[in-house]
C-alpha cells in the first residue's frame, strides 16, 4: 500500500479513538444498569448528552480568568493528541514513534495540572478540595504508571509503545513480571479515571468527590469538552492496557484484512474489559480516602516487584 | 521447565504477596483457594500432556485435598468462628511490602549464586518458589490472629510443592500422598484446637496464647 | 520375612485395633504387648546388624538399618516399651481428675502412631519419607500434649504446632532443594535415597548443599530444641501427661538430632564437611549457656526438667560438633543415658504430681516424709541426671570434657561453666522438695503402683550399671561405622 494510505490509516485510527470514546462510556453505563437489574439508557446516550451540552451557552463566574475558559480546550487537546499514539487496529499510533512512554505520562500530567489550576481559579471551596484530592491520588498513581511502563520498556528494550507491542506480538511469551505489572496497572487505571473503589463517578455528594469536584463550576460546551475528555481518558487507558499486555491480533502489516482483524480483536478486547470493569464496579464499595495510600502503595510495590522479577529472571527468556 | 510454568509460579507469588497485606480473612482464604486452583491447573496440564497413572493420582490427590477438603474446612471454621473481623498485621502495610520486596530480592539473589551451572529457566523457577516460601514464613510471623498462621503454613507447603513439581518432575506419588495426608491431619488438628481456643478464651488473638512464660 | 517389616508389624496392627477397643484396661495391655513385641524384634534386629558388615535394606532400599540406626532403634523400643507399661498405672490414676473416658482410646492410638513415626524416621533411607514420618510423629504428639482441657495445655499444644510446623516446613524446603540438586545431577528419582546421596554428594554443587543443609538444620533443629527456636519445648514437655513428657524429652529430641546427623554424614565427604560441625558447636554452646541460666528461673517441676533436656541436647550437639572418635563415643553414650534417665525422672515427676496434685516447686515440700517411695525414686533419678557418680551421665560428661580439652582447650571453659551452672541450678531447685517441712498434708494414694515403679527402677539400674561398666561393645561398632564412613 502506498505511503498516503498508511498516513490516512493512522489519521483514521486517531479520529476513531476520539469518536468511540463516548460509545464505550455508554456501554459501561448500560452494563452497570443491567447489573442493577434495570434497563439503562441507550448505548448512544452520551453522544446525545454531549450534543445537548454543546449547544448550550456556558455560564462563567465573574471572577474567572482566561485560564478558566482556556482549560477545557487544553484538556481535550492534550488527550486528543494522545489518541494518536495508542493503537486501535494497527500495532502503533501515528505519533508513537515520536512520543515515548515518558512523554505520554507527561501529557496526562499536563492535562491534569491544567484542570487543577482551572478548578482553583474561581476560588470556591469545592474547587480546591477537589484539586487537593485529585493531586493526592495523582502523586501516588503516577510513579506506579511510570514503573509499569518502564518494566515493559525494559523488556522490549525500547521506550515507545510501538516497540513494546511489536515485541510482545512477536515473542508470544509470558514473562514472569507481567502479572505483577498488570495488577498494578489495573489499580492505576481505576485510580486515574475515578472509578470504584477510589471514587464514585456518578456521585452527587460533593464531600465525597475527587475528580467531579474539580469540574463543578463548568457548564455548557466547556462541560461537554471536559466530559468527552474524561471518556477519552478511560478509552486511552483501556487501549494502553490492550497494547501493553494483550496486543495479539493488532495489524503489523498494511493490508485491509489485517486492519479488519485488528479492529475486530480490539473491539472484542474493549468489550471484555468494560464487562470486567462493570462487574468490578458493581461488586465493590468506595473506600475511604485515607485508605487510598494503602491500595496505591500496594500497587507501587507490585510494580516494583514486577521490575525486579523481569530483570532478574527475564534474562532467561531471551 | 517451560515459560508457562514460570509465569504460573510468578502468579502464585503474586497471590502470596497479596495475602500478606490483606485486612479481611475472607479475602485471604479466597486468595489461598486461588493459589490451590493454579496448582491444580498445572497438575492437570501435566497429566494431560504426558498421561501416566502417577500423575493422575497426584492430580486427584491435590484436587481432593487442596481444592475441596481444605477450603471447606477453612470455610466452616470461618463461619463457626464468626470471623467477619479484620486482621491487622503487627507492622503497618508499607513496611510489610518493603519486607516482601526484600525477601523476593534475597531469594532471587540466592538462586542466582547457587545454581549457575543450570539452565536459566530452572534457576528462575527455583528462585521464585523460594521467594514464595519466604513470603509464607513472613505471613506466619506478622499476624495477630491464629487462623492466618496456619494459612501461612499452607502457603509454605504450596510453594514447596510447586518447587518439587516444577523442577524435579515431582516427588514419587507415594511421598506426595504422605505429604498431603500429613498436611490434612495438621489442618484438622489445628481446627480442633481453634475450636477449643474459641471455647476457652472466646477469641483468637495470639496474645491470649502467650501467657506461659517465666515471671522473673 | 524381613526383620524390618516385622518391627513395624506390632505398631501398625495396634494402630488399627486400638481405636476399636473400648475397655480401658484391654487397650493399655494391648499397647504394652505391642511395644514388648517390638522391643524383642528390635533386639534381634540389632544383633543381626551388629554381626554383619553391610546394613540391612528393605522395600526398594527405602528402609535401611545400619549400626547407627539400630542403636537408636534399640533405645527407642526399650523406652517405648517401659513407657507403655508406666502408662498403665498413670492413666488409671488420672481418671478422677482431668481426662474424659473417651480420651483413653485416643491416647493409645496417638501413642502408637507417635512411636511408629519415630521408628520410621530411624529406619528410613528415603529423605522424603523421613520428613513425612517426622511430621506424623509431631502431629501425633501435638494431639497428645493438648490432651488435658486446661488453658495451659492448649497454649502449649498450640505453640508446639505452629513453631514445629514452621520448622518442619523449612526442613521440607531443605529436602526439596537437596532432591532437586540430586535429580538434576542425573540421579533421578533415586535422588531421594540417602545412600545414593552419600555416594554422590561430592558431585553436587557445594552452595546448593550448603543452603539445603542450613534449611534442614534450622528445620529439624527446631524440633531438637536448639536455642533460639526452643520456645515450644518447655511448655510442651511440661503440660502434657507424664508419659508424653518422657517420650518427648527422651526420644523425640534424639530422633530430630538423628535426622540432622544423617545429613551431616552425607556432607562429610564433600568440601563442606566443616559446616555442620561449626553449626552444631555454635548452637550447642548457645543452648548450653542459655538453658543453664534459664534453669535458675524455673518454678515448676516438669519445666525445670524440660530445660534440663535442652541442656543435655546441647551437650550432645557439642560432642557431635567436635567430631573426634572419642567425642562421637561420648555423644552416643550421652544420648542413650540421657534418654533413660530423663524418662525415669519424668516418670517419678508424674507420680509425685498425681499424688500431690500440683507442679509448682514452692508448694511441693517434705516429700520424703509424705510419699517415701515416689520421692526416693525422684531423688535417685535427679542425682543420676545431675551427673553424680556412679551414673552413666557422669562418665559421659567427664569424657566430654576430656574430648573438648583434646580438641580445643578454650572450648572447655564455656563447657565447664555451663555444666556447673546447670548442676547448681537443678540442685538448688530440687533440694527443698525433699527435706523441708510442709503444712499441706493431702496426699492422694496411687493405684497399680507396681507398674509405675518398675520402669523407673529398670532405667535407673541400666544407667547405673552403664556408669560402672561402660558398654563399649555396644557403642564402638557404631563409632567405627561412622568414622569408617568418613574416611
Amino acid at each position: 500500500m502506498s505511503m498516503l494510505s498508511s498516513i490516512a490509516a493512522y489519521l483514521f485510527q486517531g479520529v476513531a479513538v476520539i469518536a468511540i470514546a463516548p460509545l464505550l462510556l455508554g456501554w459501561l453505563k448500560m452494563l452497570k444498569s443491567w447489573c442493577q437489574n434495570r434497563s439503562g439508557a441507550s448505548l448512544f446516550q452520551p453522544y446525545f448528552v454531549f450534543f445537548k451540552l454543546f449547544i448550550k451557552s456556558p455560564i462563567v463566574a465573574q471572577n474567572a480568568s482566561w485560564l478558566f475558559r482556556f482549560a477545557p480546550f487544553a484538556y481535550a487537546a492534550c488527550l486528543s493528541v494522545l489518541a494518536f499514539t495508542v493503537p486501535l487496529f494497527l500495532y502503533r499510533g501515528w505519533l508513537s514513534s515520536y512520543f515515548d512512554i515518558i512523554v505520554i505520562v507527561g501529557i496526562f500530567a499536563l492535562a491534569r495540572i491544567i484542570m487543577a489550576f482551572a478548578a482553583m481559579d474561581v476560588g470556591t471551596a469545592f474547587g480546591s478540595l477537589g484539586t487537593r484530592r485529585e493531586l493526592f491520588v495523582a502523586c501516588l498513581s503516577e510513579p506506579v504508571l511510570l514503573l509499569v511502563l518502564l518494566n515493559l520498556g525494559l523488556l522490549a528494550k525500547g521506550l515507545t509503545l510501538g516497540h513494546i507491542s511489536l515485541m510482545l506480538i512477536h515473542q508470544n511469551a509470558l514473562y514472569p513480571g507481567l502479572a505483577f505489572s498488570l495488577l498494578a496497572f489495573v489499580f492505576v487505571l481505576l485510580a486515574e479515571n475515578g472509578r470504584f473503589p477510589f471514587d464514585n463517578p456518578s456521585t452527587h455528594l460533593e464531600l465525597t468527590m475527587i475528580h467531579e469536584a474539580m469540574v463543578l463550576e463548568y457548564s455548557g460546551r466547556y462541560l461537554a469538552l471536559i466530559e468527552w475528555g474524561n471518556a477519552l481518558k478511560l478509552t486511552l487507558f483501556l487501549l494502553l492496557f490492550v497494547s501493553l499486555f494483550f496486543p495479539y491480533g493488532l495489524a503489523t502489516q498494511l493490508s485491509w484484512a489485517g486492519w479488519a482483524m485488528g479492529l475486530a480483536t480490539t473491539l472484542l478486547k474493549l468489550f471484555v474489559l468494560i464487562l470486567l470493569l462493570a462487574f468490578a464496579e458493581s461488586l465493590q464499595a468506595k473506600i475511604r480516602i485515607f485508605r487510598i495510600p494503602d491500595y496505591l502503595g500496594l500497587a507501587l510495590f507490585l510494580a516494583l516487584l514486577g521490575i525486579l522479577l523481569t530483570q532478574l529472571t527475564g534474562a532467561a527468556m531471551s | 521447565m517451560s515459560h508457562w510454568l514460570l509465569f504460573l509460579i510468578s502468579v502464585m507469588l503474586l497471590c502470596s504477596a497479596l495475602i500478606v497485606v490483606q485486612t479481611h480473612i475472607i479475602t485471604v482464604i479466597k486468595l489461598l483457594i486461588a493459589q490451590n486452583t493454579l496448582l491444580a491447573g498445572y497438575l492437570l496440564t501435566q497429566a494431560v500432556r504426558l498421561p501416566s497413572v502417577a500423575l493422575w493420582v497426584s492430580f486427584g490427590i491435590t484436587v481432593m485435598v487442596k481444592m475441596i477438603v481444605l477450603p471447606w474446612l477453612l470455610w466452616k471454621l470461618t463461619r463457626f468462628l464468626q470471623l467477619s473481623g479484620r486482621i491487622e498485621p503487627i507492622v503497618n502495610k508499607p513496611t510489610l511490602l518493603i519486607l516482601v520486596t526484600i525477601l523476593v530480592l534475597f531469594a532471587l539473589i540466592l538462586g542466582q549464586t547457587m545454581l549457575s551451572a543450570l539452565p536459566h529457566l530452572s534457576v528462575a523457577g527455583f528462585s521464585l518458589s523460594l521467594a514464595n516460601a519466604f513470603v509464607a514464613l513472613l505471613v506466619v510471623i506478622v499476624r495477630r490472629k491464629t487462623v492466618t498462621q496456619i494459612i501461612g503454613l499452607l502457603m509454605l507447603e504450596n510453594s514447596i510443592f510447586i518447587l518439587a513439581a516444577a523442577l524435579a518432575a515431582g516427588f514419587p506419588w507415594v511421598i506426595e500422598l504422605g505429604m498431603s495426608f500429613d498436611v490434612l491431619m495438621g489442618v484438622m488438628i489445628f481446627t480442633l484446637f481453634l475450636m477449643r481456643i474459641q471455647r476457652e478464651y472466646g477469641s483468637f488473638q495470639v496474645h491470649h496464647v502467650e501467657k506461659l512464660k517465666e515471671r522473673v | 520375612m524381613s526383620l524390618i517389616a516385622l518391627l513395624f508389624l506390632p505398631g501398625v496392627v495396634s494402630l488399627f485395633l486400638l481405636p476399636c477397643i473400648a475397655n480401658r484396661t484391654w487397650a493399655s495391655i494391648l499397647s504394652a504387648t505391642a511395644c514388648t513385641f517390638s522391643f524383642i524384634v528390635a533386639v534381634v534386629l540389632a544383633m543381626h546388624v551388629y554381626r554383619q558388615q553391610a546394613p540391612v535394606f528393605f522395600f526398594h532400599q527405602w528402609f535401611i538399618c545400619d549400626k547407627f540406626g539400630s542403636f537408636f532403634v534399640l533405645i527407642n523400643s526399650l523406652i517405648g516399651m517401659t513407657t507403655s507399661f508406666y502408662a498403665i498405672s498413670y492413666l488409671i490414676n488420672e481418671d478422677n481428675q482431668h481426662l474424659h473416658p473417651l480420651v483413653y482410646r485416643f491416647y493409645h492410638t496417638g501413642y502408637q502412631l507417635f512411636l511408629l513415626g519415630m521408628l520410621l524416621v530411624l529406619l528410613s533411607n528415603n529423605i522424603g519419607m523421613m520428613w513425612i514420618a517426622i511430621e506424623c510423629a509431631t502431629i501425633a504428639s501435638v494431639a497428645l500434649v493438648g490432651l488435658y482441657h486446661t488453658k495451659a495445655a492448649l497454649e502449649a499444644a498450640w505453640k508446639y504446632l505452629i513453631l514445629c510446623g514452621v520448622g518442619i516446613g523449612l526442613a521440607l524446603l531443605g529436602t526439596v532443594i537437596l532432591y532437586f540438586g540430586a535429580y538434576t545431577q542425573g540421579l533421578g528419582e533415586h535422588g531421594l535415597l540417602w545412600t545414593q546421596l552419600v555416594a554422590n554428594a561430592a558431585d553436587l554443587p557445594p552452595r546448593l548443599l550448603a543452603i539445603s543443609f542450613v534449611f534442614l538444620f534450622v528445620g529439624y533443629g527446631t524440633k531438637a530444641g536448639f536455642v533460639p527456636l526452643h520456645n515450644w519445648l518447655p511448655d510442651a514437655h511440661a503440660e502434657g501427661p507424664a508419659p508424653m513428657s518422657a517420650l518427648l524429652s527422651g526420644l523425640l529430641l534424639n530422633v530430630a538430632l538423628f535426622a540432622i546427623l544423617r545429613f551431616k554424614w552425607m556432607l562429610s565427604g564433600t568440601s563442606l564437611h566443616s559446616l555442620p560441625a561449626y553449626l552444631l558447636l555454635i548452637f550447642g554452646f548457645i543452648g548450653l549457656l542459655f538453658s543453664a541460666l534459664s534453669l535458675f528461673r524455673q518454678r515448676q517441676l516438669k519445666r525445670l526438667f524440660a530445660y534440663s533436656s535442652i541442656e543435655h541436647m546441647s551437650l550432645v550437639s557439642i560432642a557431635f560438633g567436635l567430631g573426634t572418635p572419642l567425642a562421637l563415643f561420648v555423644a552416643l553414650l550421652h544420648m542413650a543415658m540421657h534418654s533413660l534417665s530423663k524418662t525415669a525422672v519424668f516418670f517419678s515427676c508424674g507420680n509425685i504430681m498425681q499424688q500431690s496434685g500440683t507442679q509448682t516447686l514452692s508448694k511441693l515440700k517434705g516429700l520424703l516424709g509424705k510419699m517415701p517411695a515416689s520421692a526416693t525414686l525422684l531423688l535417685i533419678s535427679t542425682f543420676i541426671i545431675l551427673g553424680l557418680p556412679p551414673s552413666g551421665l557422669f562418665i559421659s560428661e567427664l569424657l566430654l570434657i576430656l574430648a573438648t580439652l583434646n580438641a580445643h582447650i578454650l572450648l572447655a571453659i564455656p563447657l565447664l561453666i555451663g555444666l556447673g551452672l546447670a548442676f547448681l541450678a537443678i540442685l538448688l531447685k530440687i533440694q527443698p522438695l525433699f527435706w523441708s517441712q510442709s503444712d499441706n498434708n493431702t496426699v492422694m494414694p496411687l493405684k497399680n503402683k507396681i507398674f509405675s515403679y518398675w520402669p523407673t527402677l529398670l532405667h535407673l539400674i541400666i544407667v547405673i550399671i552403664s556408669g560402672l561398666a561402660v558398654p563399649i561393645w555396644l557403642l564402638n561398632p557404631v563409632v567405627h561405622a561412622i568414622v569408617g564412613g568418613l574416611s
